[in-house]
């Protein structure tokens, strides 16, 4: 039998929870290049520099290869070698940031410009209950520049959750393949 | 002499002593450019986030082959050598030195650990 590997990038801007998604998706097993933060403007005690890398073995011999990007501009050259054969991407936004301030668009822009045809999924991350629904100034948000993307409310730290956005993103990956394969 | 110039100093000197230097810039360890010198340094920014990226990955590395932190990157290319180092203290930083095919890497290696070490004796206390 052979192993299909899946790779999948877990991208958004500084602070949203990338590196704990990966973190929580590996049981605490992935590979962390991190830093001492030293940018007083973020409240953040270590920031990722490289990318966090992870893999776990699915149902069935499946392998999900899962890499977490830096969030930071600056290292936004690192963004299309981590899309590079990707299948599929969960983009982290942070729910409690002023939506004018998010800096997520950066992350959807990289993916439109390197992989359009990417599967993506939205995590708005750090507002408030699972079973809510995403707050209506975030729909705005969406509206403008992920409006055909599916999202949802994502406490990166709970499993249970973490798993929905993977479940999420790969119905959507295999949906894609569907309608490529139908093309 | 203050703390900036004696990194000055530091990064001159190495400079000065290794022969086709094209960039070299001192980062923190989380990828911003705190100094830089050489023809390159106009993408000293691009450069320091580089660095941090690669030690970081060096690190991890290190980590998972319980080698304990790796400290020291060297790569070849056909146009030229990049050395990367990680200059100790309590605010660990990050010296990168770019030079064309004419350096010694042995030669650039040593005066690369000279700097470090300056520039951790005295910015680092």
């Amino acid at each position: 039998m052979t192993v299909r590997e899946h790779k999948i990038v877990v991208m958004g801007p500084l602070g949203a929870g990338k590196s704990t998604l990966v973190q929580t998706l590996t049981q605490g097993k992935a590979v962390v290049t991190e830093a001492r933060n030293t940018d007083p403007s973020v409240g953040k005690e270590y920031t990722t520099v490289a990318m966090d890398y992870g893999d776990i073995d699915l149902p069935g011999g499946d392998r999900l290869r899962l890499y977490g990007s830096p969030g930071q501009e600056r290292f936004s050259y690192i963004w299309p070698i981590l899309l590079a054969g990707a299948e599929g991407a969960i983009v982290l936004v942070d729910g409690s940031k002023c939506v004018n301030a998010t800096l997520a668009g950066q992350h959807l822009q990289a993916i439109a410009e390197h992989a359009p045809t990417l599967p993506v999924v939205i995590g708005i991350t750090k507002c408030g209950r699972a079973d809510d629904p995403v707050l209506p100034h975030w729909q705005a948000w969406l509206g403008v520049h992920a409006p055909h993307l599916p999202a949802l409310p994502l406490d990166p730290r709970d499993m249970n959750q973490a798993i929905t956005a993977m479940d999420l993103l790969m119905s959507q990956i295999e949906c894609n393949a569907m309608a490529t394969a139908d093309e | 002499m203050n703390n900036s110039l004696h990194a000055a100093a530091a990064l001159d000197a190495l400079a000065r002593d290794v022969s086709g230097i094209q960039a070299i810039v001192v980062a923190s360890a989380d990828g911003f450019a705190l100094a830089q010198a050489g023809p390159k340094g106009n993408v000293a920014d691009r450069l320091a986030a580089m660095t941090s990226s690669m030690l970081g990955l060096a690190s991890a590395l290190g980590r998972e082959l319980r080698f304990g932190e790796l400290d020291t990157l060297i790569l070849e290319a056909a146009g030229g050598k990049v050395l990367m180092l990680a200059i100790p203290g309590t605010q660990p930083r990050l010296l990168m030195t770019a030079c064309d095919h004419s350096c010694v890497i042995g030669n650039a290696l040593w005066h690369a650990k000279q700097c470090v070490r300056t520039l951790a004796d005295n910015t680092n206390r």
